[in-house]
């Protein structure tokens, strides 16, 4: 019953409406290709060994065209050892994908996306980047698995959604603060087209944040603007605060391309800070964001000549002519960073030698 | 010049045809590592961009994302530390590619289409698939087709031909697989 009040929230249109779109969506996808849910579930179950079968991605979401290929998980009931490798069927011109898991391994998961889902937004973060060296299924199939239908028209892991919905979309506004720190690093520089190249990456990110917390998450970076275009479309926004941030994100997603081509007279740091900010609070994060520019932990500058250092960390050096400040910059205030300064941090994170991190402080603690 | 496209002219694989050096290892990680990229993840986003002709902000997002990847293997084909994803946008856009194709930031813009608003109506990929004719055109061997059935048995004797290579080189084939986890 929580899971379902949880659903309830999360969702913009009734649970009820949600599965039978997904299940239309599904029998449409099938059947356009000339086949038949169960005898599609019997041929692929008689290829790949018994267990649940989900199809995922694409037809789920409604947005399959003519080249999506079938991407189906497959649940068993015994462990599986060593690494997935997807079964790949050819078969009448379609291309059908298999890969399994074992029930343990996803209870597992979905365990530890609910306890992730818990922790303040740095740790949640931590945990969702290192998932993949941590657990199969991994981050992207969980969230297919998730979103999952069986032939038969059953979403048997939906009650998931709010807590992946949650992860999904801190890990989303984390990715796009990162990006408008290089907005704001590649500005200062004297950077034109380089900003507006995170400017895209910004945008996509915050979209994929607002989304996930309506209910719509999917993990493929190809499908955030078309999602996008069908929630702003619907106006199904949760709130007022959603409802602004949806309509900045517009507003700028709109003046981008020009933003190519008029050069450096034309700032962008405000307003994209200004709507990272903006989004952060829309979503629920209610502490203040830092971001700094950290070196890699054996990096080192060497003497090369006056006025110029090796900035170098383990198999990668890069020269720059004044030191990196690592000093955290509070999110507002990045618009203002001085250039030389953004120059060498620049140059260090591109290298990889430096790394932008983004810490969250609570507000009473401040 | 008149009549032809930035995409029909820009100059490909110019450390090829011009013939610099690498050390023999970096040559084998460099060459393994681009062909899988382009055959596998360039490949896959031209299939998209074919397929979403009534999707175009599908189309949009999908170009960006081929951008990145054509400025990664940029970076490896002139011997740089790859930048990491999230740098490859700006990079490219910035500053060009050099080892790909000798192509400047404005170029590239024009090629992707990058003048159209983003997420807008349309989406411009011809040009992009002008280039990629010429890229697929221009590589140094044939690349198999793993998104076709004939191409997964191509691949297979493929995979076999670079084990051996790699091995030649004092390496192992082993370094794609990061790569192919991702595909």
């Amino acid at each position: 019953m929580d899971s379902d009040d949880a659903l309830a929230r999360l969702l913009t249109v009734p649970l009820r409406d949600l599965v039978d779109t997904r299940r239309r969506s599904v029998t449409d996808f099938v059947s356009r290709r000339g086949l038949e849910t169960g005898s599609l579930q019997d041929f692929l179950l008689g290829r790949v060994g018994d267990g649940e079968l989900l199809l995922t991605s694409s037809p789920v979401h409604g947005l399959a065209n003519e080249t999506s290929d079938f991407d189906f998980i497959r649940v068993q009931e015994s462990a599986i050892d060593g690494p997935r490798i997807a079964t790949k069927i050819f078969d009448r011109g379609h291309h059908l994908e298999v890969v399994s898991f074992a029930r343990g391994e996803l209870k597992r998961n979905l365990d530890e996306l609910t306890a992730l889902a818990t922790l303040p937004p740095g740790d949640l973060v931590d945990g969702f980047r290192s998932w993949d060296r941590r657990f199969e299924p991994r981050r992207k199939q969980t969230e297919r698995i998730v979103n999952g239908i069986t032939l038969d028209g059953r979403v048997p892991y939906l009650a998931s959604l709010p807590a992946l919905a949650l992860v999904w979309s801190r890990a989303a506004l984390h990715a796009a603060v990162e990006q408008v720190a290089h907005l704001c690093l590649a500005e200062a520089a004297g950077e034109s087209r380089g900003r507006v190249g995170y400017a895209y990456n910004v945008l996509l990110h915050l979209m994929d944040s607002v989304l996930s917390l309506h209910g719509d998450v999917y993990t493929t970076r190809k499908w955030y603007l078309l999602r996008w275009a069908r929630l702003v479309r619907s106006g199904a926004w949760h709130d007022d605060a959603y409802r602004a941030a949806g309509e900045a994100v517009e507003r700028l997603r709109v003046s981008l391309s020009a933003a190519l081509t008029a050069g450096s007279s034309v700032r962008l740091a405000e307003d994209y800070t200004a709507l990272v900010a903006a989004v952060a609070a829309a979503t629920g994060v209610t502490q203040d964001v830092t971001v700094r520019t950290a070196l890699g932990a054996s990096a080192s500058y060497r003497g090369f000549l006056p006025g110029a250092e090796l900035l170098a960390d383990g198999d990668a050096g890069v020269l720059v002519t004044s030191r990196v400040d690592e000093a955290p910059v509070a999110l507002a205030a990045l618009p203002g960073v001085d250039p030389n300064s953004a120059t060498s941090a620049l140059r260090a994170v591109r290298a990889g030698v430096a790394t932008t991190t983004v810490e969250y402080r609570d507000r009473s603690a401040a | 010049m008149t009549g032809t496209t930035i995409a029909s002219r820009v100059p490909v694989y110019p450390g090829v045809r011009a013939g610099h050096g690498t050390a023999t290892p970096d040559a084998v990680r460099t060459w393994l590592q681009v062909a899988w990229l382009m055959l596998a993840e360039c490949r896959a986003y031209v299939e998209d961009l074919e397929g979403g002709v009534a999707q175009p902000q599908m189309q949009q997002a999908a170009k960006l994302r081929m951008l990145e990847q054509v400025v990664d293997i940029d970076n490896r084909l002139a011997g740089r530390v790859p930048a990491a994803d999230a740098h490859c946008l700006a990079l490219g856009l910035e500053h060009g590619l050099s080892g790909l194709a000798d192509a400047t930031g404005e170029e590239l813009a024009d090629i992707f289409g990058l003048a159209e608003e983003f997420g807008g109506g349309s989406c411009r990929v011809d040009d992009i698939f002008t280039l990629w004719e010429r890229l697929l055109a221009g590589f140094p061997g044939e690349l198999p087709d793993r998104l076709v059935a004939q191409g997964q048995r191509d691949m297979l004797v493929t995979l076999r031909q670079w084990a051996e290579l790699a091995r030649s080189a004092g390496l192992d084939v082993g370094l794609l697989t990061q790569f192919m986890k991702d595909a």
